[in-house]
């Protein structure tokens, strides 16, 4: 044994398909589509996506767009306490994008500036890849121009 | 069918300790041992359970139920199994052990929580912590449990008017007590200030509005209210006992994040089972991961009305000579919260406080006791004790 010390952690999703039904959502996400799965039978939209309906547990789903713009129910902007690799800081939103409410960041934004009510837009921000993915894709929100 | 009672009761130190995750649960298992004179011996107990979140990546080890065992030299017959619920995990396993000895499966019940979250790189700390929530959808963003509860506490105070200090004042009260448990982490005390002043973590937390990295572990006996007699003249049974869990996932879950109706929930079951009102409770141990949570359970526990847990800390009457004594042992944020073991030290509190047995700590005449763990705003556990006899 020859390694150095390390004991790390790969905090993003597996995205290949190789390791994931939910693959199409990234593929989505890099085409500019945010996405989440809706039931076939009962017309649930769910976040996040899922192989089944929670609601009424038919497998019967389809990937749908959610709407281009959502608006910022809770926010927090954290300095410390994240993990390594994030920035600092960080600002954390709860976005009501049409039926569903979806926890990510707030991306090229001024903290000061954020408020309930901010009319934000899905975007994407790269990640380190794996084996599989040469890169891998995760959903944020930018202030909506 | 028998009742069920607590019979020991054992606490490893929580903080950064130096010692190994073995080490710590060890310590904490022949405390237990040791604090009931030799009247129950490793060969007394037919069932185990080990109440631990992340042992695989703290100390690279899964099959934890049958390692803890041979530490404290328990050969299981009925039962022998590891739980992991994240910070609900202690006071989960008090509820299963309720369940194993009601069902007549096993006749006395270890249970045991023990974590070891401080590593040889830190930077490798909040990444393990970010393994309890939803990796695929949160925690991959860098999402953790401040955020959260943060976002909680920015709703509480729009809605409610809770302020920044009612939150701080949590903390003070909590770290107050912890000064008199030789078990915690903080020994010290904060002011005020200290708390309002203290570097942000996350709006609109501070340093002190959050509870610790910690190692540490518990050790509690749980048996039948028969056996219990031959074993202590002081046993502590367990009268009621509710779960309710909405899910992993932040985003989703409420419309309101100032209510955290699963605990409600949990509560009202819990109250049933033991057919008590809130007000019958005398002393409580609540999770106090960060300051709004005390303030919003003291809340969902029924000790006040919906959106006054801020005066409710504020006019004292969750501390000594108030209403309920809470948090007497300190809290998670003055004990630290070495997650698994937390629900079973407060449990241990418990059965010290109906008993008369927590020194400077003492809630004068507690009769009733109660333990809640939640691991997220959207699941909680609710026990409660009482000192008087349940046969």
């Amino acid at each position: 044994m020859t390694a150095k010390y390390i004991a790390t952690i790969d905090p993003f999703p597996q995205q290949h398909k190789k390791y994931t039904k939910m693959y199409p959502f990234y593929d989505h996400l890099r085409q500019g589509r945010l996405v989440s799965t809706q039931c076939e039978e009962c017309k649930h939209i769910t976040w996040p996506p899922k192989t089944m309906c929670p609601q009424c547990a038919s497998a019967q789903i389809d990937w749908v767009e959610l709407p281009k713009e959502g608006r910022v129910v809770e926010f927090t902007v954290a300095e410390r306490g994240i993990p390594v690799g994030f920035d600092i800081p960080t600002i954390f939103v709860l976005v009501q994008v049409g039926p569903v409410r979806i926890l990510s960041r707030l991306i090229n934004a001024d903290p000061s500036k954020v408020e309930i009510g901010l009319a934000v837009e899905p975007d994407l921000v790269k990640v380190p890849g794996t084996p599989l993915d040469e890169e891998r894709v995760l959903p944020v929100f930018k202030i909506k121009e | 069918m028998s009742q069920t009672a607590l019979v020991s009761a054992g606490v490893a130190k929580f903080g950064v300790r130096e010692a190994s995750y073995r080490d710590l649960l060890t310590e904490a298992g022949q405390a237990c041992f040791a604090a009931c004179g030799g009247a129950i011996k490793p060969d007394d107990i037919d069932g185990f359970i080990v109440c631990t979140v992340m042992p695989e990546r703290t100390a690279v080890q899964s099959h934890i139920a049958s390692m803890a065992e041979e530490c404290l030299g328990i050969r299981p017959s009925t039962l022998s199994l590891r739980l992991e619920h994240m910070c609900q995990s202690g006071n989960l396993g008090i509820r299963t052990a309720y369940a194993y000895i009601k069902a007549g499966l096993c006749k006395a019940v270890m249970v045991v929580g023990a974590e070891k979250l401080q590593v040889p790189v830190p930077d490798e700390i909040f990444l393990n912590m970010s393994t309890g929530l939803d990796r695929d959808w949160e925690a991959c963003q860098g999402v953790t449990a401040p955020i959260m509860f943060a976002m909680c506490a920015q709703s509480h105070m729009r809605k409610y008017g809770t302020t920044k200090e009612q939150l701080a004042k949590v903390a003070v009260k909590n770290h107050a007590h912890s000064v008199n448990n030789p078990y915690a982490q903080f020994q010290s005390g904060v002011t005020l200030e200290q708390v309002l002043n203290a570097k942000s973590i996350t709006t609109p937390f501070g340093l002190f509005d959050c509870s610790p990295i910690s190692d540490g572990a518990a050790a509690v006996i749980v048996t039948t209210a028969d056996r219990a007699r031959e074993y202590t003249d002081m046993p502590v049974y367990i009268i009621g006992t509710g779960q309710s869990v909405h899910g992993l996932t932040f985003a989703n879950h409420y419309e309101d994040l100032a209510h955290w109706p699963p605990l409600k929930q949990a509560a009202k079951s819990a109250y049933e089972m033991a057919a008590i009102k809130p007000a019958d409770v005398d002393v409580a141990e609540v999770h106090d991961c960060f300051t709004i949570a005390e303030i919003i359970t003291t809340e969902e526990l029924g000790f006040c009305p919906k959106g006054e847990g801020g005066a409710f800390i504020e006019s004292g009457q969750s501390d000594y000579g108030g209403q309920v004594v809470v948090n007497p042992r300190g809290g998670l944020l003055g004990c630290g919260h070495p997650l698994g073991a937390t629900g079973v030290a407060q449990t241990a509190e418990i059965f010290w406080q109906l008993r008369g047995e927590a020194g400077k700590r003492q809630v004068e005449g507690a009769k009733i006791g109660l333990t809640h763990n939640n691991s997220g705003p959207t699941e909680h556990v609710v026990n409660i004790f009482s000192r008087e006899v349940v046969l």
